[in-house]
């Protein structure tokens, strides 16, 4: 009995190396896919330009994590926090400050209300287009039982095109946006 | 009979550390997927399949009802953090919840299945047992966000 006692603590010392090995023995082919699948679907959203260079922010916008610029325009990663947790997401802006792109890329929002905001094409679409402030209930409606969340990805796509048409002075972007 | 007092545990640590290592292939190979996250209902879900597990591959083993969260709580907070899914901070309120989680999943699974657990149907009661928990579980999580 009392030599039985360390059999779960040999299981999770095992299955613990297992992982670890497993995690830092992928750890360069994972960073290698998500940097190939990041740039396709920055030409997915910005199909013009062919080439990304990171831009450093500086700017004081919380919901901007980093930037990417292209030929045609900016790909912006923004997070902003939802109702049950952050929201990252990919929002591609050109030249002229519109958005030309969208894509969520994590949450955690509630199952069959605002994690529809993950393929739910119409609101999605919404945004599309746009050039100024995106706003719940004044020209964009929220998904259905998820106002937070609806509001959460407006605040994104709103802090991104913040920044290319020079409304975030402290980017620098006033020299390139519309 | 060989003793399977802990056999309870040792299935928790199996399913946890196969769901971690499909999380890691998925992370590796298709990174535009989206993982669910290790939540009250996902845990549920890994403590009622080593349950189900437990049940029946040790039927009517006894269990150590003080060891059990003692593991859990291990089991939760080491193997996410092997897996370099979460923080030390993170992995530390893993291991909390998920010790209380699979504690009380432990008991009310138990009970729920004894009762259940009689006539032609009782081979299929810690099934129906795991079901209802977790249909239960997702609704308490929607209840508490």
């Amino acid at each position: 009995m009392k030599k039985d006692v360390f059999a779960p603590v040999l299981a999770i010392v095992l299955a613990a190396l297992i992982l670890l090995g497993l995690s830092f023995g992928l750890k360069g082919v994972a960073a290698a896919n998500a940097q190939a699948e990041h740039m396709k679907l920055m030409q997915t959203m910005l199909p013009d330009s062919k080439a990304f260079v990171v831009e450093p922010y500086s700017g004081d916008d919380a919901n901007i994590r980093s930037v990417h610029k292209g030929e045609t325009g900016f790909v912006i990663e923004t997070v902003t926090a939802g109702y049950a947790g952050d929201i990252r997401m990919l929002v591609a802006v050109n030249n002229d400050g519109m958005v030309v792109g969208l894509v969520v890329r994590e949450m955690s929002e509630t199952h069959s209300l605002g994690l529809n905001a993950l393929n739910d094409v119409d609101f999605l679409a919404q945004f599309l287009k746009t050039t100024g402030e995106a706003e719940i209930g004044n020209g964009v409606d929220a998904i259905s039982g998820a106002t937070v969340t609806s509001r959460a990805i407006a605040r994104g796509v709103n802090s991104a095109v913040a920044y290319v048409t020079g409304a975030d002075v402290e980017s620098g972007a006033t020299s390139w946006g519309g | 009979m060989k003793n399977k007092t802990y056999f309870l545990n040792i299935m928790l640590t199996a399913v946890l550390g196969l769901a971690l290592v499909i999380a890691i292939m998925v992370r590796t190979f298709s990174p535009a997927s989206i993982l669910p996250e290790l939540d009250i209902p996902g845990m549920v879900l890994i403590s009622l399949v080593a349950l189900l597990a437990d049940h029946y591959l040790a039927p009517g083993a006894k269990r150590c009802y003080i060891c059990i969260p003692v593991f859990a709580v291990l089991t939760f907070g080491v193997l996410p953090y092997a897996a370099s899914f979460v923080t030390v901070a993170e992995a530390l309120k893993l291991a909390l919840v998920g010790g209380v989680v699979f504690t009380v999943t432990t008991l009310l699974f138990t009970s729920i299945q004894d009762r259940l657990s009689s006539g032609p149907a009782a081979k299929a009661a810690p099934v129906l047992s795991a079901v209802g928990l977790y249909l239960a579980a997702q609704c308490f999580a929607g209840m508490i966000l």
